[in-house]
């Protein structure tokens, strides 16, 4: 695994959470950050939920125009894909930019956090080096108290009060460390082995029909197809191993988990836009971008994505 | 209108002018398929051609040998395939596409024109097939051919001995509109109205084999944009929509992607390909 520097900066790379308490501290701390990337030619790129959103559309006006928006609530859903966002954004620009990044909510549920803190984590790691800044904002008095600890651990800086300073717990490693946990399992899981790539039509086959008797929707089962052959082949052409595909139904989702014996090197696989000319290495990338949620756990023996679908995805809203 | 296309199980009662892609490895259960062939193409005043590697004679034997034929065997023109088609000079046997296709083309016509209602051919061509020189040669002849056969009336069953031939008779089954089951996962066969179409399931267990048949049918598309009848697709994944773009780039074209599939548009879109964009079907295309 790759490892981070000790504060997560490269040249000129700051990456900053900030716990506000409410409105006037949220744009007190986001506006003048928007404002002088602006004033310096600094593209902006702000991702934060909806409420937030149109909070700093009220308050910043007309400046809106210059700036890129996205609404987590819909395209960051699952917390794997806002770092291609975020990526993208500053590989469409040459200089460096700005994002305001707020991964974590109140409303984020316990299945989506742990790949939230992933990606505050990496947020370090795929930016290191760049000019970029990055704000996440935290609201202090609604989420958990291990909520901003583990925003001290992501951030190598912490903004609160009107006053940044170094994070003393600023541990990224430890942080993916602590949320690379074993997956939950369903005993109702069904599942199909994949050993070569021949069989990807039976193992296509499969998911239809099994999630379907699940309540995928005809778009879910078309995207279902896409992201279990996705999985197993990368599995195949990774490991030279069988995949093993699981379905089950998990309250409002359709589960769809792969595992194998691979060991998955690259935190950063499948967060981030492939190349332009490369033909591999978008499996993943896809398959973040068409998910509810991605969940992973990593071991050096063993690989286990888990992807969770709704039924009826035909309400997605891309990027 | 769209041309008929499928996987069947034999080569009974098809459409009039079904262009057929036959891999087979018993020779008796290819005979039973070419007299099924036959005995249609006879019966609805087909010229009809039977073409192997055989001599004449051998031929003109297996043809007597089949009950539904034996007594009309005069009206069957045999022909050994080193006469059938026409070759480069010197390549050992590697056809001449264009000049062969023509010569099809040509015998179609005065078959038409001599009072028969079409013509049919039956061709086993595991002998002009088997160097990868032969194989991209006669890629060029069934690409070509098929997108006369969508337009022309003439047709015919292409049968590619796979004991010979092994997997690489797919590379040329696949450009057939009708296939058998587990000759190839995809086909890529002509359609009125566009340049080719594709359908069935492209993914990594035949990718050589797609980019083998792009790479071979390439050249012969002249279209730009060239437009794909892609709405039996059944599945294509990415690295299949990354190849079609990175084909189309390379030399400056554009390809559309004919579907009303919601998943094919989402996944070009998330792939930010420049070359390749998918366009639905309407009734006006």
């Amino acid at each position: 695994m790759q490892t981070m520097s000790a504060h997560g900066e490269g040249a000129g790379f700051v990456h900053s959470a900030l716990f506000y308490r409410d409105q006037p501290e949220y744009l007190h701390g986001v506006v003048p950050f928007i404002l002088d990337g602006l004033r310096k030619g600094e593209p902006v790129l702000v991702a934060v939920p909806t409420d937030n959103l149109a909070l700093l559309r009220d308050a910043l006006g007309d400046v809106t125009a210059e700036l890129t928006m996205a609404d987590l609530c819909v395209v960051g859903r699952n917390p794997a894909r806002i770092l291609g966002i975020e990526s993208a954004f500053a590989a469409g620009h040459a200089g460096p930019v700005r994002v305001v990044g707020e991964p974590i909510w109140p409303g984020r549920t316990a299945d989506e956090y742990p790949g939230c803190v992933q990606h505050e984590a990496l947020v370090n790691l795929a930016f290191e080096g760049t000019g970029a800044s990055v704000l996440c904002p935290y609201d202090a008095c609604q989420l958990a108290g291990d909520v901003l600890a583990d925003a001290r651990m992501t951030h190598p800086l912490v903004a609160q009060s009107g006053s940044r300073g170094s994070s003393a717990d600023y541990a990224p490693d430890d942080a993916l460390a602590r949320y690379n946990q074993p997956l939950p399992h369903s005993p109702e899981a069904v599942a199909y082995v994949t050993n070569t790539h021949a069989d990807l039509r039976a193992l296509r086959s499969f998911a239809a029909r099994h999630a379907q008797w699940l309540g995928l929707s005809p778009d879910g089962l078309a995207d279902l197809q896409i992201i279990a052959t996705e999985l197993a082949t990368n599995s195949l052409d990774h490991t030279g191993g069988a995949c093993r595909l699981a379905l089950w139904r998990h309250d409002a989702h359709v589960v769809c988990e792969a595992s194998d014996s691979g060991r998955l090197g690259d935190p950063l696989a499948g967060r981030r836009p492939p190349a332009g000319d490369a033909v591999t290495g978008r499996g993943l990338f896809l398959v973040n971008a068409m998910a509810d949620l991605v969940r992973t756990h990593a071991t050096p023996t063993g690989t286990t994505i888990q992807v969770y679908l709704r039924p009826d995805p035909a309400l997605e809203v891309t990027a | 209108m769209t041309r008929p296309q499928g996987v069947v199980p034999s080569a009974a009662g098809l459409i009039p002018f079904a262009h057929l892609g036959w891999g087979y490895t018993d020779r008796a259960e290819f005979l039973v398929q070419a007299a099924a062939y036959i005995a249609d193409g006879l019966k609805r005043n087909h010229f009809i051609a039977y073409v192997g590697e055989q001599s004449r004679d051998e031929l003109q034997a297996e043809l007597a040998a089949m009950p539904a034929i034996r007594e009309r065997l005069d009206e069957i023109q045999v022909t050994p395939i080193e006469e059938h088609y026409v070759y480069l000079p010197g390549s050992g046997g590697v056809v001449d596409a264009e000049r062969s296709v023509a010569n099809y083309v040509a015998a179609a016509r005065q078959a038409i024109a001599n009072g028969y209602t079409g013509f049919r051919a039956v061709v086993d061509a595991a002998a002009v097939a088997r160097t990868p020189e032969q194989r991209a040669a006669m890629t060029s002849l069934e690409y070509v051919v098929d997108q006369k056969m969508a337009v022309e009336p003439f047709s015919a069953l292409c049968a590619y001995d796979t004991r010979q031939l092994g997997s690489a008779a797919a590379e040329l089954t696949c450009l057939h509109p009708f296939t058998r089951e587990g000759a190839s996962s995809f086909r890529l066969y002509a359609q009125p109205g566009t340049t080719f179409a594709l359908t069935g399931e492209i993914d990594a267990a035949i990718d050589a084999l797609f980019a083998t048949t792009l790479h071979r049918t390439w050249a012969l598309m002249q279209d730009d944009p060239v437009m794909v009848d892609a709405q039996d697709l059944q599945f294509i994944s990415h690295r299949q929509l990354v190849a079609l773009d990175h084909c189309a780039r390379a030399d400056h074209r554009t390809i559309v992607l004919r579907t009303n599939q919601r998943v094919v548009t989402r996944l070009v879109g998330l792939l930010g390909l420049t070359h390749l964009r998918v366009e639905p079907v309407t009734d006006q295309n």
